[in-house]
């Protein structure tokens, strides 16, 4: 997570004056073991293949990214134009780290990667997107998914 | 960290072991710096790359010209950036980079045309369309030595581009529209905060 002393003005100033949600300290629900978890990738970096509806301002539902898309076969399509995009221009891990959840899969830390990924887009109150998410999360359990890595752009 | 894959396996690592803490807070630091960012370099970035002025001379070279020129010029980097990486994040339009180039630049001589894409709005296509034409500059200058931070490829093409005067361009002309979505996109999509500074308008 970037620190927000080393975010240029104004952009600081606007995130510092945002107002953040209560998070409850509430540990994850149990489940097995790390290296016996399917896990799948849901980021907000408004990633969809080069084939799938691009998102647009206020955009609430979510794009399939399958586990075999080619990193090439991925474009950005957020409605904002104030993050940083070069790191995913250089390597499409740092927001999607698709090909490190392989290695780790490989290498039995994780159990197996999920059949197929999900992203929003972010910069929106996360309530909005409260029903997507509600519908995303049967998705995942046919697909045995036990584990998301929440990748917030 | 891009092109850094065993930090950005630590940092996965760190977060999925969480799921084994049955314990709160669930919320913890990272400790580790990102390997740019620990190693303080901060001697800044000068574009490598020896762009002519914006446009050479009004009465020899229209803007529309100026730009489709800096695009020729990038292409050699555009094309060794595809080359290294294998992939190209241009894409979000469907139009190929000179054709972006084109259409934007069309609303500086012929104010806001029709959308050319059926069923989408002419306001969403060009945003796309800076989307592909800056991504196109970006990783034309990624592709070269010297490491320039976001912030430096953003001072470069805002302010020393003719892209980037063509998108203040534009950005007067959806102001200046009765319509409040071609207004709302010109005050908040084309141009980052931390780069309006640069704008004629202020």
């Amino acid at each position: 997570m970037v620190r927000l002393i080393d975010v240029a003005e104004p952009q600081r100033s606007f995130l510092q004056r945002m107002p953040m949600p209560e998070i409850a300290d509430t540990p994850p629900a149990k489940g097995p073991a790390l290296e016996e978890r399917r896990v799948a990738i849901v980021t907000t970096a408004g990633l969809t293949t080069r084939a799938d509806t691009r998102f647009w301002m206020g955009s609430t539902d979510y794009r399939v990214i399958p586990a075999d898309a080619g990193a090439g076969d991925l474009i950005m399509s957020h409605a904002s134009i104030n993050y940083d995009r070069s790191g995913f221009q250089q390597d499409l891990n740092v927001v999607f780290p698709i090909d490190r959840l392989k290695e780790l899969a490989a290498e039995g830390v994780i159990g197996s990667v999920a059949d197929f990924h999900y992203s929003f887009q972010g910069a929106i109150d996360a309530e909005l997107l409260e029903p997507a998410a509600a519908q995303l999360s049967g998705l995942l359990k046919k697909d045995a998914v036990d584990a998301v890595l929440l990748t917030p752009v | 960290m891009p092109n850094d894959p065993d930090f950005q396996r630590r940092v996965v690592k760190a977060a999925l072991d969480l799921l084994n803490n049955d314990d709160t807070p669930v919320l913890v630091e990272y400790p580790e710096e990102a390997p740019a960012a620990a190693k303080g370099d901060d001697d800044g970035w000068v574009c490598p790359i020896s762009l002519p002025a914006q446009v050479r001379d009004p009465k020899e070279e229209t803007i529309t010209e100026a730009l489709s020129r800096e695009i020729a010029e990038l292409a050699p980097w555009y094309d060794l950036a595809v080359q290294k990486s294998g992939r190209t994040t241009v894409g979000s339009s469907g139009f190929d980079v000179p054709a972006a180039g084109e259409f934007i630049v069309s609303f500086l001589s012929d104010g806001i045309p029709d959308s050319p894409i059926e069923g989408e709005r002419v306001d969403r296509v060009l945003k796309w369309a800076c989307d592909d034409l800056k991504a196109y500059y970006y990783e034309a200058m990624l592709a070269q030595p010297g490491g320039p931070s976001s912030l430096d490829l953003d001072e470069w093409f805002f302010g020393q581009t003719t892209a980037g005067a063509v998108f203040f361009g534009v950005q007067k002309v959806l102001l200046d529209d009765d319509d409040e979505i071609n207004q709302f996109v010109g005050k908040e999509r084309l141009i980052p905060r931390n780069q309006q500074y640069w704008s004629p308008l202020d």
